[in-house]
C-alpha cells in the first residue's frame, strides 16, 4: 500500500457534505479545503455540526452524501489509504486505559505499520517535547486530562500524517502544553502539511489559524483570513466577526 | 429539593433510554428487539412455570402447597438480583456521570441516594420481568388468586427489589470503604463472581439428586423445602409466595400479614442502605472516583520498539497484557472455565454416560461456553480503544481475524489444561482422545466465531462489570446461542459415539468449521463496519 500523499494534492478537501441523525441535519451541503502548509481554524458554536463534520473525515461517521477526500485519496473509495493520511485528536481521546503511554504508541505505530526504527526516536521526540517520557511507562488510566491530551496527540502524529485533525485540542492543557502544542501545529504548517483546528477559543484561533471556517446550524458562514472576514470593520476582532455571523437573524452565507 | 421534578426528570431519563427518539447517536430498534426478548422470554417462563403448578394441582396440592415453588421462583430472583445486579445499582450510585452535579446541588446526601437508586430501578428490573412476573402469574393462572391481590403484586415486586438491592448497596458501601480504592471496582467483580460460584455449586449439585430422590414434583418441593437453610422461610421470596397462596385461599389477614413482613424488611433494607449512604457515599464516590495514582518511577527509558512487529503480533501482545492486567475478567474466565467443564457431573445421579461420551460432554460444555465467556467479551473488552479499528489503516476483517487469533489463544490454554485433566481422569484410548478432539476443536472454533459476532454487534463498550461486557439482549441473545450449540453438539456426540463412527463422521465437524468459521467472522467484520464507534 503506497502511503505517500499524491504530490500537490490538498490534504482536506470536502464537497457537499451532507449528515444527518434521523430528521436533524447536522451538517448541511458542506464545503472545506485545508491547504498544503495551511492551519484552518474551524470555529463555530456548540451543535454547529463541528465535531460531526471531522468525525465524518475521519471516517467514524459516515456522510449522507458528499465526498471527502484526503491528501488525494477519496475516503470512500480508498479508506485505507486515506485514513494512512491523517491523524486525529478528538475531544475524548480512544485509549486502552490499561496499558502505559509507551505501550499504546507501539501499538498504534505498528496498526500504521510504520517500522521500529522510525516509530521509536519519533516517539522519543514527541514524548520529550511533550513532556511525557517520564510517565511513559504509567498505566495511561492514571493520567489527567492533559496528560491524555498530549499522549492522543502523540498517536495522531506517530505515521507523521499529511493531515492533522484536532478537536478542541486546547482544553484541559496547561499553558506551557497549549503554547508547546501551538508550536507543533505551527512547525508542521512550515512543512507543507495541513491542520484542521476545531475550538472555542477565539483568541486562540486568531492567532495560531492561516485561515477559518466558521460554522452554524451545519451550513458554513463564512470562510477566509481574518482580514478577509473583517471586511470594512478593520478594527473588528474575530469574536466580533464571529458573534455578528452566529446571531439568529444573521443573514445566510 | 421539588420532588416532583425529580420524578419528571427521571421518568424522562428511563424514557430516553428504552425509547430512544430519533437524532444522534439513536439505535431505534434495539429496544423493541429487547423488549420483544424480554417478553417471549417472560411467555417462556410462565408457560413453564404455570405447566409445574399444573402438575402440582394434579397432583391434589392446595394452593398453599404450591406456594412453595413459587418462593422457590421469588427467592431465585432476589439471589439474582444480588449476584447479577447489584453490580449495576453500586456502579449507578458510585460511579453515574450526575453524581458530581448532585453533590454538588443543595441535595441533602439521602435524597441524592434516593434519586441514583430511583436511576437504577428500570436497569435491574430484567429479572423481575423475566421470571418473577411471569412465575406470579403462571401461579395465579392455575390458583386463581381475588382482584384485591393484584393490587399488592406491585408493592411486593418492588420490596423484593429494594430488600435485594438496598441490603447489597449497604454491605457494598460498607466493603468499598475498607478494600483499597484502586481495587475496589474489581473487588465488587470478584464478589460477584464467586457468589455465582457458590451458588451453582450448591444448586446444581444439590438439586438433580433431591429430584433423583423425590418421586414427584410435590416430594422434591417438600423435599428441597426441608432441607432449606433456617432462613429461607423468614426470607422475602417465600412470605409473597404466602401471600399469594393465602389470597389464593382466601385467607385475606394471612396475605396481608405476608405483605406487611415484606414492606417492613424492605423498609428496613432501604433506611439501613440510606442511613449508610448518608455517612459513607460521598467519601466512597470521592475515593473510587479519583482510585488511580501515578507511581513515581525512576529514569525515562528510551523508546525503544519492536522492528515490525506485524498487526498480528500488535494485537497480540496489547491483549495478553490488557488481559493480564485485569484480573476480575481473568479471574471471572478462570471460575467460569471451571464450572462449564464440571457442568456434565452434575446431571451424574440423573443418568449414566459411558467414559468417551462423558469426556467428549464435560469438553463441549467448556468450550461452546468460551464462545460465551471469552469470544463475546473481545471486542467490549477494548472499550474506547476499538475506535482505532475505524480510524487507523487496517480493513475490518483483519482486525477480526487478530481477535479471533487472540483469542483463540486465551481459549486453546483453557481447552488443553481440561482436556489433560479429563482425559487423564477418565483414562481415554488414543482413538478416542482423537475423535474428542475432532468434535471438541471445531466446536471451539465455532463457538468463538460466534462470539465474536455477538460481542460486536451487542456490545456495552461501558461496562463497570465482566459480566456485563454485552447489552442485555446480547447476553440473552449469548445465552440461546450456547444453549443452541451445546444441544447441537452433544447431539452430535452421542450420535458419532453410537450410531456414526467412521472417520467421515469424524471429520464432518471440521468439514463445518472449515466453513462456519470463515462465514461467521466475515459477518462480524460487516457488523464492525456499520457500527458507530467514537
Amino acid at each position: 500500500m503506497t502511503r505517500a500523499p499524491i504530490a500537490g494534492a490538498p490534504p482536506l478537501v470536502v464537497r457537499g457534505l451532507v449528515r444527518r441523525y434521523g430528521e436533524f441535519t447536522a451538517v448541511d451541503a458542506l464545503d472545506l479545503d485545508v491547504r498544503p502548509g495551511e492551519i484552518l481554524g474551524f470555529l463555530g458554536p456548540n451543535g454547529a455540526g463541528k465535531t460531526t463534520t471531522i468525525k465524518c473525515c475521519a471516517g467514524l461517521l459516515p456522510a449522507h452524501a458528499g465526498t471527502i477526500e484526503i491528501a488525494g485519496y477519496p475516503l470512500a473509495r480508498h479508506p485505507m489509504l486515506a485514513r494512512a493520511s491523517f491523524g486525529y485528536v478528538p475531544d475524548r481521546p480512544f485509549f486502552y486505559e490499561r496499558l502505559s503511554a509507551r505501550e499504546f504508541i507501539e501499538f498504534i505505530a505498528a496498526l500504521y505499520d510504520v517500522p521500529g526504527d522510525v516509530a521509536g526516536p519519533r516517539a522519543q521526540e514527541l514524548f520529550e517535547r511533550l513532556d511525557l517520557l517520564d510517565a511513559a511507562d504509567d498505566l495511561i488510566e492514571t493520567y489527567s486530562h492533559g496528560m491524555r491530551q498530549k499522549v492522543s496527540l502523540a498517536a495522531a502524529l506517530i505515521h507523521d500524517p499529511a493531515l492533522l485533525m484536532l478537536d478542541e485540542p486546547i482544553t484541559g492543557l496547561d499553558p506551557h502544553g497549549a503554547r508547546m502544542l501551538k508550536d507543533l501545529l505551527r512547525e508542521r504548517a512550515s512543512r507543507g502539511l495541513g491542520v484542521l483546528v476545531s475550538t472555542h477559543l477565539l483568541d486562540v484561533a486568531e492567532r495560531l489559524c492561516d485561515r477559518v471556517v466558521i460554522l452554524d446550524h451545519g451550513v458554513k458562514r463564512a470562510e477566509g483570513t481574518l482580514a478577509e472576514l473583517r471586511g470594512t470593520d478593520a478594527a473588528a476582532t474575530l469574536e466580533d466577526v464571529f458573534l455578528a455571523l452566529t446571531r439568529d437573524d444573521a443573514p445566510e452565507a | 429539593m421539588i420532588w416532583s421534578g425529580v420524578l419528571l426528570s427521571r421518568a424522562r431519563l428511563a424514557r430516553n433510554q428504552f425509547l430512544p427518539r430519533p437524532g444522534r447517536g439513536s439505535t431505534t430498534g434495539r429496544p423493541l428487539f429487547a423488549a420483544t426478548l424480554a417478553l417471549v422470554l417472560a411467555t417462556f417462563v410462565a408457560f413453564a412455570l404455570g405447566g409445574l403448578f399444573l402438575q402440582l394441582q394434579s397432583e391434589g396440592a392446595d394452593a398453599r402447597d404450591a406456594s412453595v415453588g413459587l418462593a422457590l421462583a421469588l427467592t431465585a430472583s432476589l439471589v439474582g438480583l444480588i449476584a447479577f445486579d447489584l453490580h449495576e445499582v453500586v456502579s449507578t450510585v458510585v460511579l453515574d456521570s450526575d453524581l458530581e452535579l448532585l453533590r454538588r446541588a443543595p441535595v441533602p446526601a439521602w435524597s441524592s441516594f434516593a434519586i441514583k437508586l430511583l436511576d437504577a430501578f428500570p436497569r435491574t428490573s430484567a429479572l423481575l420481568v423475566i421470571l418473577a412476573v411471569p412465575a406470579l402469574v403462571g401461579y395465579a393462572v392455575i390458583y386463581p388468586v381475588p382482584a384485591w391481590c393484584w393490587g399488592l403484586v406491585p408493592l411486593a415486586l418492588v420490596s423484593l427489589w429494594a430488600i435485594a438491592l438496598g441490603l447489597g448497596v449497604a454491605v457494598a458501601l460498607l466493603l468499598l470503604r475498607v478494600v483499597p480504592a484502586t481495587t475496589a471496582r474489581e473487588v465488587l467483580g470478584l464478589l460477584s463472581t464467586f457468589a455465582v460460584f457458590v451458588l451453582w455449586i450448591g444448586n446444581s449439585f444439590v438439586l438433580p439428586r433431591l429430584a433423583l430422590d423425590s418421586a414427584s414434583p410435590l416430594a422434591m418441593l417438600h423435599a428441597i423445602e426441608a432441607k432449606a437453610p433456617w432462613g429461607y422461610r423468614l426470607s422475602p421470596g417465600t412470605w409473597i409466595a404466602e401471600m399469594m397462596g393465602a389470597a389464593s385461599a382466601g385467607d385475606a389477614a394471612h396475605a396481608l400479614r405476608a405483605l406487611a413482613s415484606t414492606l417492613a424488611a424492605a423498609a428496613a433494607a432501604v433506611v439501613l442502605a440510606g442511613v449508610v449512604a448518608a455517612h459513607h457515599l460521598g467519601s466512597v464516590q470521592a475515593r473510587v472516583s479519583n482510585a488511580r495514582g501515578r507511581a513515581t518511577r525512576g529514569p525515562a527509558r528510551a523508546m525503544r520498539f519492536a522492528r515490525r512487529p506485524g498487526l498480528l503480533g500488535a494485537l497480540l501482545s496489547r491483549d495478553l497484557k490488557l488481559f493480564l492486567r485485569d484480573w476480575t475478567v481473568l479471574g471471572d474466565i478462570v471460575v467460569a472455565s471451571a464450572l462449564w467443564t464440571l457442568l456434565p457431573l452434575v446431571g451424574a445421579p440423573l443418568y449414566t454416560l459411558e467414559r468417551a461420551l462423558l469426556a467428549r460432554a464435560m469438553l463441549l460444555s467448556l468450550t461452546v461456553a468460551l464462545g460465551y465467556e471469552v469470544g463475546t467479551r473481545a471486542i467490549p473488552f477494548e472499550r474506547r480503544g476499538l475506535v482505532w479499528a475505524r480510524l487507523a489503516p487496517v480493513p475490518a476483517w483483519r482486525w477480526i481475524v487478530g481477535r479471533a487469533v487472540s483469542t483463540l489463544a486465551v481459549a486453546l490454554p483453557v481447552v488443553a489444561i481440561a482436556a489433560t485433566g479429563v482425559i487423564g481422569a477418565l483414562g481415554l484410548t488414543a482413538l478416542e482422545i482423537v475423535t474428542t478432539l475432532a468434535i471438541v476443536l471445531p466446536a471451539l472454533a465455532i463457538a468463538l466465531a460466534i462470539g465474536l459476532w455477538t460481542g460486536t454487534a451487542h456490545a456495552n463498550f461501558e461496562w463497570t462489570h465482566p459480566r456485563a461486557m454485552l447489552t442485555l439482549t446480547g447476553r440473552t441473545l449469548a445465552t440461546v446461542l450456547l444453549l443452541a450449540q451445546a444441544v447441537g453438539w452433544f447431539a452430535w456426540a452421542m450420535y458419532g459415539t453410537h450410531v456414526a463412527t467412521g472417520l467421515s463422521a469424524t471429520l464432518l465437524p471440521l468439514a463445518l468449521a472449515t466453513v462456519l468459521v470463515p462465514a461467521l467472522l466475515a459477518l462480524t467484520a460487516r457488523e464492525l463496519r456499520r457500527r458507530t464507534l467514537g
